[in-house]
């Protein structure tokens, strides 16, 4: 079964990093989430219907999956997550997994799930600042340091995709 | 051309001195909210924590028991804000989460081997909270100690255990990531940092926001359904064969703290 955590300081990953490390990449929309009580913790498991996956080597050919987060809410009990990724029901996101436990999960926490947003203008798919709601560091020879998110403004999603194409050759 | 020059430099040195007479303020630290908007917070003058006795690698434990409580005394010494700490006795286990058959505990501890989670997470919180209420039920901190040196040295290069620590405190009181860069609840770690032992201005705010000294309900509970420091649960049986009872009813091992408890029955009712 699945193990639960909460997280509040997180080493930031680059983006070479999260595809290296990503079992999963896809970009999937959220049809339904549903959290549960498993002894003194909460998951959540959203249902992704994959729109696309994004390495092919990873036979997600499967229209949905299940993800599952850290934290939620049954009845009246409540568990935050600070840095793990909130994915919310009806929205499409960028997404980035590792398989733990029989779960996808999103890689880095909060850092493998990016929201994608359709420019109201443009009608062009973006992908936004992914919401981490955690400290990030970086470590380097030197030690450790701050770091910013590697994707800190919209960018549009075919831009992205290529850019991760184009890491994993 | 000279004149309207002297004109412009002195419109700037008058809002300068403006600003510099009247300084702007704005508070910038966040707090977590329940589903009504209601403020996530400890509903009570304290909180009692609990270190786990075999403490870190790398460290006496004595070491690290003196920097965890100077890290909690960072909180506590805020002069607008009611909110103390209780230390307890050293933990001998190491559960995570609120139990809800039978007494908690408010741990820190350093996972040394076999940590579970993501590798990138170097410190995690587990905040369990009344949704209804905002009442905060338990809340654990967890460090990745199997991946990570923490230490007490200044300028080590490794992560500095007080500086991790006040800001973790911080989100077990409830309070969220701040946008003020000198706030101890900032999101970012910076080269050597320990500026974050520090509790500073926009966090003080934050956490007088959250426990103003005259809202004050002088109440110190222990943990719902008593203190369990060894994970030897108490069978606070009431709250899954008897609902709506107090845990007080039917569990002997659990020893109110001598104060009103309320709201209590409300939660157990609702949350279980």
């Amino acid at each position: 079964m699945c193990l639960l955590s909460h997280a509040s300081t997180l080493v930031s990953l680059d983006l070479p990093e999260l595809v290296f490390m990503s079992e999963a990449i896809i970009v999937g929309r959220v049809v339904k989430s549903s959290s549960f009580l498993e002894g003194s913790r909460i998951y959540t498991v959203h249902d992704v219907s994959v729109t696309e996956s994004i390495n092919s080597d990873t036979a997600l050919d499967r229209k949905e999956i299940e993800v599952m987060t850290l934290g939620g809410k049954t009845e009246h009990f409540s568990q935050k997550v600070l840095g793990e990724a909130e994915l919310k029901e009806g929205s499409q996101y960028l997404l980035f997994l590792k398989c733990r436990d029989y779960h996808w999960v999103p890689a880095g926490m909060a850092q493998g799930a990016y929201p994608v947003v359709m420019d109201e203008f443009s009608g062009e798919y973006e992908v936004r600042p992914a919401l981490i709601n955690a400290d990030l560091v970086r470590i380097t020879a030197g030690g450790i340091k701050g770091a910013r998110q590697w994707i800190a403004q919209y960018r549009p999603l075919d831009d992205v995709i290529e850019q991760i194409r184009s890491l994993m050759e | 051309m000279h004149r309207e020059s002297k004109q412009i430099i002195f419109i700037l040195e008058f809002f300068c001195a403006l600003i510099l007479l009247f300084p702007y303020t704005a508070n910038a630290y966040t707090t977590l909210s329940a589903a009504d908007g209601e403020k996530v917070s400890w509903k009570q003058s304290c909180l009692q924590y609990s270190i786990y006795e075999e403490g870190a690698s790398d460290m006496e434990f004595d070491d690290l028991a003196d920097a965890i409580r100077a890290s909690f005394d960072e909180w506590e010494q805020v002069e607008c804000s009611y909110f103390y700490f209780e230390e307890t006795e050293p933990a001998t286990c190491t559960e995570i989460g609120f139990n809800m058959e039978g007494g908690n505990m408010n741990l820190l501890v350093w996972r040394r081997t076999g940590w579970p989670y993501e590798d990138a997470a170097m410190a995690l919180t587990t905040l369990s909270y009344d949704d209804r209420t905002g009442r905060i039920l338990d809340a654990d901190i967890e460090f990745n100690n199997d991946i990570f040196v923490f230490t007490l040295e200044k300028g080590s290069g490794f992560a500095d255990l007080r500086n991790t620590a006040t800001h973790e405190i911080g989100h077990v009181l409830g309070l969220d990531h701040s946008t003020d860069p000198e706030a101890t609840m900032y999101a970012f770690a910076f080269p050597g940092d320990t500026n974050k032992r520090s509790v500073e201005e926009d966090d003080e705010a934050g956490v007088c926001y959250l426990y103003p000294l005259e809202d004050d309900p002088e109440v110190c509970d222990e943990p719902v359904c008593g203190l369990v420091t060894d994970c030897n649960y108490n069978d606070c049986v009431a709250i899954k064969e008897d609902k709506g009872s107090d845990c007080s009813v039917t569990n002997a091992g659990w020893k109110p703290a001598g104060s009103s408890r309320p709201g209590l029955l409300d939660i157990i009712r609702y949350v279980f």
